[in-house]
């Protein structure tokens, strides 16, 4: 009753949880231009994830498994639905994804052949539905994340509009075929790391990193939609962040009513929720600032899609940051691994494959 | 290099109406100007610019007879005068609009005009008529019979300048007149001006509105540490020289020495302001402050950053509704009082030490476990006057205090011991945020040097460190990273190692 009373109070005081704010972007997190400036290596329709076992880096596009060859994507094999995630644990096995809804291992014999061994669909009685992540632990397990049991992995934005709950973390041992849930009832669960022995996830509506045991918050009131984590070779790890938190967003978020309606009645592409890349119709909602003047977009207008990666110390601090601004061109960044001296970073709302220098992408504050 | 320009034989000049000539002003022997020239000439608009403490408001407060020269000569029409009151300046054709009115409250806009002037039968509806008929003159839209509480700002400078004009005042100086109005307002404003323009008065303005002065002036003075630098056309000015002009100070010369060239890592962040809002002053704010760092807040008077803080230390409390939110190590916190923010932690070093800062007739020892009690949880509890000449002591040698003796009431001390008892006070109760407010400001240049040492010590022990201030040196010399704010929020952050004193400035005034 008082816990009512309260929500009330703060509703209408604009308080607590109604407050409607987001966290600024200063410090490390200060907007630079480090994603826009990056090389653009590869335009392919549909890239989303990459894997890298420090010699070869892989990528997922659509249905289709690439592999990074003299500095170009080359295909390796298509697959019969879209890849969703992918990992690689650099003694020939390879995890794909397929449609949020099958884990299939792949064994790559040294001759480039591959076959198809053991998959999972299921992870405690409960079929796969949004597997978006995966990562292998040092032992040969795979970590994944299933961000959702209500919507596959195309239509994360409507989880997020209807505040889906319903993500997991598993542990999955091909070999001794061992399932382990981690952690349920999770927010968009869209990340898995291992990390000090355990298993770090990304919480994406919760804006947060969490440890699966135990659901220890590792960073929170992040700035962006966290999503896939990858770990830095000098230690902590890169995360991806595919949209940013808005004040609009947020005030949508916090009213059912709205966005019933919204969601029943106006096509997904307008609706007033973040999405991968934007500025392709004038039919597409703006706040406040983010109005063109003279055919110009301020940088620092609240973004619709944005570009963020993440380099994140050990103690789960912000280090660094890349950023592509409103008025950039490289949004809705799914995924960031380092290869080979460099950052390798999916830009899925512009299809690209980009390629950062170590070094720069390191100091870039 | 600073250069001085003249137009032709001023004291010839038949156009000129106002001279001064080498004007110096010292307060306690510190100069705040040091000899200046300057000219007005009539029906001119003249911007007199410069950044905070660079002396424009001594100078026009000299104009005004708000405060009388030191050495120097100031002529009106031609002639010396020796104004040592605003009457006199006034009897001169000389009226000052300062940037808070000077305007009685409770009266209605005619008796506000007419005060000191009634007659000695005096008809109300007389006075409200000659109101009347004399604002309409002046084409300006104000009801004679409001009451002055109830008016806009643009309103009461209307009123204000209304006056100036009825005292027969052939110049009038207004000091930041655009601060507190509304883009309208200041629309109304400049059209105000141009009329007094066209009717042959004067009119000298200052203004940190870079704009304001290039759209408005006729001629542009800059000022700068109490020094005249540059008077022209405004047409020989553009914004890069006019910055170049306010803050090109050759920094080899100054207390704060080299540009920075190392920057502490970055810390956890223990502080966050988000979409903070506080009545006018500070709109949607956002920022954060790191451990282990000097966060140096940086911006014009009136841009919101003491307020912004304040509402942090529990002093001053935000919008009702909507007032956005503080979280400190990433929990919401409002304070309803400062206690409850310096037990969690925060310290608040005031830049009004003289009536915020301390108790004056109370020892430096007792004004130092002040702070302590200040944190103490009890509701009752014994005061030890023996704790308090230790801790007093304690904190006396560390910060440095000079005093003849430890019994010695603070206002007897100089103005650096008074400001090192302040911080002695909040730097007593352990805090982990510590927010300097103009940390320096009318403090010596040797406790200078040792108040800043402080600061960085505290930052090198981890410390979440905030520094604002309205001098750009110091805001560079000491900062790890520096956050511009303007007109209620921070608009920029610079790296101390990327920090320009002109990127700063243009964005602190664009």
């Amino acid at each position: 009753m008082l816990t009512r009373l309260r929500n009330l109070g703060d509703r209408w005081l604009g308080r607590g949880n109604a407050a409607i704010t987001v966290p600024v972007m200063d410090g490390a997190l200060k907007p630079n231009r480090g994603l826009d400036e990056a090389t653009v290596v590869a335009e392919l329709a549909g890239i989303d994830d990459l894997a890298s076992d420090g010699k070869d880096l892989w990528l997922s596009a659509g249905a289709e498994l690439f592999r990074l060859d003299n500095g170009q994507p080359v295909p390796v094999r298509r697959f019969d639905a879209d890849i969703s995630a992918l990992a690689v644990d650099g003694k020939g096995r390879l995890a794909i994804a397929l449609a949020g809804k099958r884990v299939q291992i792949v064994h790559v014999a040294s001759d480039g052949v591959a076959t198809d061994g053991e998959s999972l669909d299921t992870v405690q009685g409960q079929a796969l539905h949004c597997v978006n992540a995966l990562a292998f632990e040092p032992d040969g397990s795979l970590l994944l994340s299933d961000g959702s049991q209500r919507r596959g992995p195309g239509q994360w934005c409507h989880d997020l509009m209807e505040l889906g709950n319903t993500g997991r973390v598993a542990r999955w041992n091909p070999q001794r075929d061992a399932k382990e849930q981690l952690a349920s009832g999770l927010r968009h669960a869209f990340g898995v790391l291992p990390f000090k022995g355990g298993a770090l996830y990304s919480e994406s509506w919760r804006h947060s990193v969490g440890m699966a045991r135990g659901r220890l918050e590792f960073m929170h009131e992040l700035p962006g939609y966290p999503s896939r984590m990858s770990a830095a070779a000098s230690g902590g790890f890169w995360l991806s962040c595919f949209v940013c938190r808005t004040q609009l967003v947020e005030f949508v978020l916090r009213e059912p009513a709205y966005r019933k309606r919204m969601l029943e009645e106006i096509d997904p592409r307008y609706w007033i929720a973040p999405a991968l890349a934007s500025g392709l119709s004038f039919l597409e909602p703006l706040q406040g600032a983010g109005v063109k003047q003279m055919g110009v977009l301020k940088p620092w207008a609240p973004p619709r899609s944005y570009g963020l990666v993440l380099r994140v110390s050990d103690d789960g601090r912000i280090l660094s940051s890349l950023h592509s601004q409103v008025d950039g061109k490289h949004h809705g960044i799914t995924a960031a691994v380092e290869c080979d001296g460099a950052l390798w970073v999916v830009s899925k709302g512009s299809g690209r494959l980009l390629r950062i220098d170590l070094d720069q992408a390191e100091t870039r504050v | 290099m600073t250069q001085n320009h003249h137009s032709g034989p001023v004291s010839q000049d038949a156009d000129i109406v106002l001279e001064l000539r080498q004007a110096t002003k010292k307060y306690s022997g510190v100069p705040a100007i040091e000899n200046v020239d300057f000219t007005l000439r009539r029906g001119e608009i003249h911007a007199l610019l410069g950044e905070n403490g660079a002396g424009k408001s001594t100078l026009t407060k000299v104009m005004a007879g708000v405060v009388p020269l030191s050495s120097g000569q100031m002529l009106v029409h031609g002639k010396e005068v020796q104004l040592v009151t605003p009457l006199q300046a006034l009897h001169h054709g000389i009226a000052m609009v300062f940037q808070e009115t000077s305007l009685v409250p409770t009266m209605t806009v005619a008796q506000n005009l007419f005060l000191g002037q009634e007659k000695f039968f005096n008809r109300l509806r007389g006075v409200y008529i000659s109101a009347q008929q004399f604002l309409q003159s002046l084409n300006f839209d104000v009801d004679p019979t409001a009451t002055v509480s109830l008016l806009g700002a643009a309103k009461k400078q209307m009123v204000e300048i209304a006056r100036a004009v009825l005292h027969q005042a052939s110049i009038i100086i207004f000091d930041e007149p655009t601060a507190s109005l509304t883009p309208e307002e200041k629309k109304y404003f400049f059209d105000l001006v141009f009329k007094l323009k066209e009717r042959g008065v004067s009119v000298i303005f200052i203004s940190h509105a870079l704009e304001e002065a290039l759209l408005l002036a006729d001629r542009i003075t800059v000022l700068r540490d109490g020094h005249h630098v540059v008077t022209d056309q405004k047409s020989s000015f553009d914004r890069a020289r006019v910055v170049q002009a306010m803050v090109g100070r050759d920094l080899s010369q100054t207390l704060y020495g080299q540009k920075k060239t190392f920057v502490r890592p970055q810390g956890e962040c223990v502080l966050s302001v988000r979409n903070l809002r506080m009545a006018s002053m500070v709109k949607n704010n956002s920022l954060s402050v790191f451990a282990g760092q000097i966060t140096g807040v940086f911006g014009l008077i009136g841009a919101g950053r003491t307020e912004t803080f304040k509402v942090v230390a529990g002093l001053i409390k935000r919008d009702f509704f909507h007032g956005g939110e503080v979280l400190l190590r990433g929990k919401p916190v409002r304070y309803r009082v400062a206690r409850q923010a310096v037990r969690d932690g925060i310290a608040y070093v005031t830049e009004d030490r003289k009536v915020e800062g301390f108790f004056e007739t109370m020892s430096i020892a007792q004004n130092i476990y002040m702070g302590l009690l200040g944190k103490s949880d009890k509701t009752f509890g014994t005061v030890s006057l023996a704790r308090a000449s230790a801790v007093g002591e304690h904190w006396s040698r560390l910060l440095n205090v000079r005093a003849i003796s430890r019994n010695v009431k603070v206002i007897e001390l100089s103005g650096g011991n008074q400001q090192k008892v302040v911080i002695a006070k909040s730097l007593v109760q352990e805090p982990e945020v510590i927010i300097f407010d103009e940390p320096t400001r009318g403090v010596d240049v040797g406790a200078i040097a040792e108040i800043h040492a402080e600061i960085n010590r505290l930052a090198d022990a981890g410390k979440a460190v905030v520094v604002i201030s309205s001098y750009l040196p110091e805001v560079m010399a000491l900062s790890d990273r520096i956050l511009v704010a303007k007109q209620g929020k921070v608009v920029v952050e610079f790296s101390a190692t990327d920090a320009t004193q002109e990127g700063i400035m243009y964005a602190a005034i664009h």
